[in-house]
Formats: C-alpha cells, sequence, structure tokens
C-alpha cells in the first residue's frame, strides 16, 4: 500500500529524573517503541492520558532530548547529535491547545512567517505573498494576516497553527490532539482541512489522540500505547476488527456512539495488567498476521493466533 | 407522565457587557419528570450552561434574567432571594462542573472539603428551630425576595415613570414586611423554648447514664476501658443530637468516598487534590455533591476534560448513583456519543433557544431541525469514511440576535420564511417538537438527508452485530 519509509522509529526511550541521590526518582514516559511511518498514511497514535504518546511525539521532533533509541527520518538518524535545520524544517507540529500555542502578542502574519523568517527568506514581499497563499488554503482571508490570535475564535485559531506548519512545506506533521478543545461542529471542519492538505500536498501526519472515533475516521494506520509501550499496531480496519491485546478492546469497548441503541447494548471490557502472566518470559511486539503487531510473549501469541484462526474471542 | 420536578418557563437571560446587551438565552421552555436524565447539547455559546447556571442560581454579576420562571418545588428560582438560595443550592440541587482540578481547592485536604459543607449544615440546634418556625419565615422571605426583585429592576430600567411604579409597590410592600418580621421573630423564640426544653432532656438523660457509669467505674475496675469508652461514646452521641460532630463527618465521608469508588478511603481522606488523577478527582467532586443528598443534579460537561476510559467509569459511575438515588439529571455537553449513552431526554440548543426536544430514541432516529442534521452528520463516524459534514460558518453574534430563524444562514435548506419570522415549535410526536420551518404544511418535504439515513441504518446493523456478539 505504502511504498517509502519517511520516519523509522526503534527503540526510542525518554525517560524524566526527578531528585537526586536515594530520592531519585525515574519516570519511563516511554520505554521502547517501535514503528515506521510510510510515505502519505495518518499514522494515529492513541491511549489514555500519561500513556506518553505527546512525550513520543515531542521526543521524534526534538522538543525533549531522548533518552535512548534511534529515528531516522527521510534516512538520516535525528534522534543524537547536532540539528539539521534544514531537514528538520521537513518536520513540523501541530499542537493541542490552540489559545496556549500561538503568541498573543504577535499578528498571524508575524506568527505564520516565524517558521520562513528562520529558515533565512528576507524578502518581505515573497513572505506576504506566501502567508496570504497559505491563509487561503487553510481557509481564511488575506486580511486576517494583521490581526491577533484573541480575535478568532477556536477553529480558526487552529486553523492558525495548521498554517504555520504548512508553509514551510513540510513533508511530516505530527499533530498532537489538534481537535480535542474544539466543538463537534468545528472538529469536523478542522479534520476536514487536514485531510484536503493531506491529499493536495501528499503530507504525511502522524496524528495523537485520545478520541477513537476520529482516529478509526481519519488514519490510516494506528498504535495503541499504554504505559511507555506499545500493545497493539495494525492497520486502522484490522484493529478495529481484530483487536488482539486485552488493553485495545477495553479502550475500544469504551468509547460511545451516538446512538442510543448500541449505546444500551455495549458493554465495557475492563483491562487488568495482571491478566498477563509474564514471569517466564518478557514480552516483545511480535507480528500476528502481514501488518499487525501485538505485544506478547509466545505463550500469548498462540492464544491470540488461535483467537485469529477461530473468530473467537479471547476474553 | 411523571410528576414534573422541575418546569422552565420562557427563561430569557442577558449580560450586560460594555458592547451592550448579549442575549445568551431568548426563551427556553422544558420541564423535567423525576428520575429522568435531560441531556441539553449544542456548541459553546450556545446557552446550555447558562441556563444550568440559572437554575442553581450561580449567574455572574452582570447578568439579568428578563423574564420566565423556574419552577422547583413551588418556588420560582428565578425571583429567590440569595439568602434564601443557600437554602436550595447544594442540598437540593448539586452541580458537578468540567474542571475537576479548579473546582477543588488545591491548599485544602480532600477530607475537610467533603466535611466542609456537612459541617456547616450539621447544626441541628438551629436546623429545628428554623424548621418549626419555616412558614413564617418562607411568608417573611417571601415579601423581601420581591422588594429585593423590584429593587433590582429599578437598577435595570432606564424608564422613570416604570422606576416610580416599582418604588410605589415597594412602598405598598413595607408595612407588611415589618408585620412578616415580627410574626417570625416571634415564632423563632417559641421554637426555641420548644427546641431547649428538648436538647435538656436529651442532656439530663445522657448525663444521668455517664454518672451512673462513672459510680461503676469507681466501684469495679476489671472492665475499665470499656466503660470508659462506653462513656465516650455517649458523649459523643449527645453531641451529635445538637450538630454534626467531625467524627460523624469523617464516617459518613469515608462512607460516601466509598460509594464513589475511591479505593482505600480513610487514608485519601488526608489527602491534598495534586495527589488524585483526573478521573479520581472527578469522583471526588461528586462524592462532594452527594454528600448533600440532592434530588437534582447538574453535571455541566464532566467528562469532557478526561479521556475515554476515565470518562467511561464516571458515566457509568453517575448512571449507577442516578438509579440508587432516584436522582434527576440535567446533562450538558457536546459530545453526541456521551448523550446517547445518558440521556432519556435530549434538547438541542442553538443561539439560546432549545431548536428540537425529544426523547433519545426521537432526535437520534427521526430528527427533524436542519441543525440537529448537521450536528449530527459532523461526528466523525466508526463505520465509514465520507466526508464529515462541518457546518458553515460561525455561530450568530449574540449582541445582535439574526431575525427569523437563528440558524438560517448557516442552513442549506433555508427558506424566505427563515429570514424573517422565527419559526414557532411544531410537534412531531407525543414527545418530540421542533422549532424549523421544514415542518409546516406548506413548506417542501425534504425530510432526513440520505447521509443520515444511511448513518443510522448502519448504526442499527452495528447495533445487530455486537448483540449477536454478546
Amino acid at each position: 500500500m505504502f511504498s517509502e519509509v519517511v520516519l523509522k522509529v526503534r527503540d526510542l526511550k525518554m525517560h524524566f529524573t526527578s531528585g537526586r541521590g536515594k530520592r531519585k526518582h525515574v519516570v519511563k514516559a516511554v520505554d521502547g517503541v517501535d514503528f515506521d511511518i510510510y510515505q502519505g498514511e495518518v499514522f494515529g497514535l492513541v491511549g489514555e492520558s500519561g500513556c506518553g504518546k505527546t512525550t513520543t511525539g515531542r521526543a521524534i521532533i526534538r522538543l525533549y532530548q531522548p533518552t535512548g533509541g534511534n529515528v531516522e527520518f527521510l534516512g538520516k538518524p535525528i534522534a543524537q547529535g547536532k540539528l539539521d535545520m534544514e531537514l528538520m524544517k521537513k518536520m513540523q507540529m501541530i499542537f493541542q491547545d490552540p489559545i496556549a500555542s500561538l503568541n498573543p502578542r504577535m499578528t498571524v502574519k508575524e506568527i505564520i512567517a516565524q517558521g520562513l523568517r528562520i529558515s533565512g527568506l528576507k524578502d518581505e514581499r515573497e513572505i506576504t505573498e506566501n502567508v496570504h497563499n497559505v491563509l487561503r488554503k487553510v481557509g481564511l482571508l488575506p486580511e486576517h494576516a494583521s490581526r491577533y490570535p484573541h480575535e478568532f475564535s477556536g477553529g480558526q485559531r487552529q486553523r492558525i497553527g495548521i498554517a504555520r506548519a504548512i508553509i514551510v512545506k513540510p513533508s511530516f506533521i505530527i499533530a498532537d490532539e489538534p481537535i480535542s478543545a474544539l466543538d463537534v461542529s468545528i472538529q469536523a471542519q478542522v479534520i476536514n482541512l487536514l485531510n484536503d492538505l493531506r491529499e493536495e500536498f501528499g503530507i504525511t501526519i502522524m496524528f495523537i489522540a485520545h478520541d477513537l472515533s476520529v482516529v478509526k475516521y481519519f488514519c490510516d494506520r494506528v498504535a495503541v500505547m499504554y504505559y511507555g509501550k506499545m500493545v497493539e499496531l495494525a492497520t486502522n480496519d484490522e484493529l478495529f476488527k481484530n483487536p488482539l491485546h486485552p488493553y485495545t478492546r477495553s479502550l475500544l469497548s469504551a468509547v460511545p456512539l451516538p446512538d442510543p441503541n448500541y449505546e444500551k447494548t455495549r458493554k465495557r471490557i475492563t483491562y487488568n495488567p495482571n491478566v498477563h502472566n509474564y514471569n517466564q518470559q518478557k514480552p516483545t511486539l511480535q507480528e500476528i498476521t502481514e501488518g499487525h503487531f501485538v505485544l506478547a510473549n509466545d505463550e500469548e501469541m498462540t492464544k491470540y493466533k488461535r483467537s485469529l484462526d477461530d473468530g473467537i474471542k479471547v476474553f | 407522565m411523571r410528576k414534573l420536578k422541575l418546569t422552565i418557563k420562557d427563561l430569557t437571560i442577558s449580560f450586560r457587557t460594555i458592547n451592550g446587551l448579549v442575549r445568551a438565552v431568548r426563551g427556553v421552555n422544558f420541564g423535567l419528570e423525576e428520575g429522568e436524565t435531560l441531556a441539553i447539547v449544542g456548541e459553546s455559546g450556545s446557552g446550555k450552561s447558562v441556563t444550568a447556571k440559572a437554575i442553581i442560581g450561580i449567574l455572574a454579576g452582570n447578568a439579568i434574567i428578563d423574564q420566565g420562571s423556574i419552577m422547583y418545588e413551588g418556588e420560582d428560582l428565578a425571583k429567590v432571594s440569595e439568602r434564601q438560595f443557600h437554602k436550595i443550592r447544594g442540598k437540593k440541587i448539586g452541580m458537578i462542573f468540567q474542571d475537576p482540578l479548579s473546582s477543588l481547592n488545591p491548599i485544602m485536604k480532600i477530607g475537610k472539603q467533603i466535611t466542609e459543607g456537612m459541617i456547616l449544615n450539621g447544626n441541628h440546634y438551629q436546623n429545628k428551630i428554623d424548621d418549626l418556625a419555616a412558614r413564617e419565615k418562607a411568608a417573611y422571605y417571601n415579601v423581601l425576595g420581591k422588594i429585593e426583585y423590584l429593587k433590582k429592576l429599578i437598577k435595570n430600567t432606564k424608564d422613570d415613570s416604570k422606576k416610580k411604579a416599582y418604588q410605589a409597590e415597594i412602598k405598598e410592600l413595607k408595612p407588611e414586611k415589618r408585620g412578616l418580621k415580627q410574626k417570625y421573630n416571634k415564632a423563632r423564640k417559641s421554637a426555641k423554648v420548644i427546641v431547649d426544653q428538648e436538647w435538656k432532656a436529651e442532656k439530663d438523660r445522657v448525663n444521668g447514664l455517664i454518672s451512673q457509669l462513672k459510680a461503676k467505674l469507681k466501684i469495679s475496675s476489671e472492665d475499665k476501658e470499656k466503660i470508659k469508652k462506653e462513656i465516650e461514646d455517649l458523649r459523643e452521641n449527645l453531641q451529635r443530637f445538637k450538630r454534626v460532630t467531625k467524627k460523624e463527618a469523617f464516617e459518613r465521608a469515608v462512607k460516601v468516598m466509598e460509594e464513589v469508588g475511591i479505593p482505600d478511603p480513610e487514608k485519601r481522606f488526608y489527602q491534598y487534590p495534586f495527589q488524585f488523577s483526573g478521573g479520581m478527582r472527578q469522583r471526588i467532586v461528586i462524592a462532594i455533591v452527594l454528600t448533600a443528598n440532592p434530588d437534582i443534579l447538574i453535571c455541566d460537561e464532566p467528562t469532557t476534560a478526561l479521556d475515554v476510559t476515565i470518562q467511561a467509569q464516571i458515566l457509568e459511575l453517575i448512571n449507577e448513583l442516578k438509579r440508587e438515588r432516584n436522582l434527576t439529571v440535567i446533562f450538558i455537553t457536546h459530545d453526541l456519543g456521551v448523550v446517547a449513552n445518558m440521556a432519556d431526554r435530549i434538547a438541542v440548543m442553538y443561539a439560546g433557544k432549545i431548536v428540537e426536544i425529544g426523547r433519545s430514541e426521537d432526535v437520534f432516529y427521526n430528527p427533524q431541525h436542519p441543525y440537529t442534521w448537521v450536528l449530527l452528520g459532523s461526528t466523525p463516524d466508526i463505520t465509514s469514511k465520507k466526508k464529515l459534514t462541518a457546518i458553515p460558518g460561525t455561530p450568530p453574534d449574540m449582541l445582535y440576535p439574526p431575525e427569523g430563524d437563528a440558524f438560517a444562514a448557516r442552513n442549506k435548506y433555508a427558506m424566505k420564511i427563515d429570514f424573517v419570522e422565527e419559526p414557532p415549535m411544531f410537534k412531531v410526536s407525543e414527545t418530540h417538537y421542533a422549532a424549523t420551518w421544514l415542518l409546516h404544511k406548506d413548506a417542501p418535504k425534504i425530510g432526513i438527508p440520505n447521509e443520515l439515513k444511511d448513518r443510522i441504518e448502519r448504526m442499527k446493523n452495528l447495533t445487530k452485530e455486537v448483540a449477536s456478539d454478546v
């Protein structure tokens, strides 16, 4: 389906330490995740708050210095050492909170043009033209360039955030819960916009979210994280049809859908981490069918395989 | 039909701002039946939170209730004075807010926050006096409330003749007020005598028991500890007769914390809010609300700040409590999935008005208002990948409410009349009403958009699949 690998993440670790000496405390926010993101796809990363999905995104774009592991972007390592600014221009981020992520003292033009200026563009006329083009692209008007962020509604602010990300013509965007702070009707606008941009420019998107119905709608492949580990990775349809890991099942069973009769029949499954017996063998991320990975040890693997063959649910 | 708990009629609320009056709520009508859950849905700024805040009497200072009534147990909450509201707010009507962190005090232990209300309201001695003199008090405060309301009207009106009329009315009420005050004071005095007598009798009885035990203590030395404990218990009970003691509050708090699913409540009682996760904090907020035993619970987006699994837990908790305590719930949210899970009836609000109201099935399977259509169509669909129907444009500026149907400008089915005249509530069925001209007998028959029909059909199939799986 997809050929070229845009981003290759291997054993990425992000540990935070606090205190020193006896009181030293290490939080393993991300503890060894592996995945590839292919050209042109939308890769979803889901999990509950505190599972490390945002940290993963931030470590990839080097807002944090990863503790360990390798990240390859367009074939070049970017996790350690000095950053190649020309390369990193190709990777941009959209943040969750459109109010907090825009400087209230800068005009929209200044905010959007900042990326261009940093990358060395000096011609004022060219900058203005670029800004106007990108504003039109995200569904705003060129007149908006001279206004300040507070003059816009939530959805429009998020469009400004998107405009800022796409003006440097990135090939890869990390979208960190770009719609969870927005109203339903506006969520649809932003999702449609991201979809259009992706079709028009062939941008690859890593979409971090906790709303599974949005993920199901928008993403091609989905990875589920739980406490710093990736527990399952599969194509969208496969994951929603054949969830294998008990945590994925519990996550899927918790999604409320807009249909009262469905809601009456829905039964929530609770996840108990103690169902795994990892005394004898530690689990690893293993491929069970093509493109469907699950965190399991050998014993669980046979169990999952059987359930897939029979089409019977294990839990 | 069950008993109506709360009836809202023609409620209109505006806010005074520098730019003029913002008309936040423009004539909302609904009745709330005992034991049901009514969900209010709509975009931000549609007036759903303002309606809820009016019910519990916590509107911002610049808010004006222009007209309308909120009838609860024979009282009009729109006109009740702040002092009277203390008796209702929390005790009869409880509210849970969106952000659990900002509704808790960060530097106060959880236990204290849960027990605070109990102890403050737990002066049985005072309460009994109040109860005995309740009728006189209500009469007195009714007049007081009327005067306060008139004074507020005077402040808000610019018309001099109206001002004079209000002032005359106040003057007329004054002698009545004086008489009622005297009556009230008298009633209090006689009530105090009765309560004092009761208290004295109880005190004498318990003191007698204690002195007996003390005498016993002197003679026998065997089970000293036991007798001492008994004396202590008696003293505690005596205190409890008069007010809620700290010990009693602790016991009750631990019980409620257990009920809302906080593990290890005895230990958690002494912790601070930052030591709890988001879901646990929301549970504590619910526990605080429950200690007062309200019969109406207003939930203002209680799960928007939480993620899916935690959200599911909190919703289950609210549903469970509702069943156990026979609560009546008003649930405000913009998540239609949550609405489908919780609601018995749904009110869709737009630009300060209810545009559609009906039973959950009515609104989800047979929506009539174009706004409900787009609202349903704009939620991402788990069963398809078609483009979402985003609502074009933004909600109207409520400084200048549009003429006619407020949704007309964003509505692709809008007709000429929508820009001229406001549609009345058309009856779809006994339980289902919608305010759109499309339901008029002369209107073109448009019907539910096909995409939405498909989607309802798909959801039905999914439901069947899931049902057969279980």
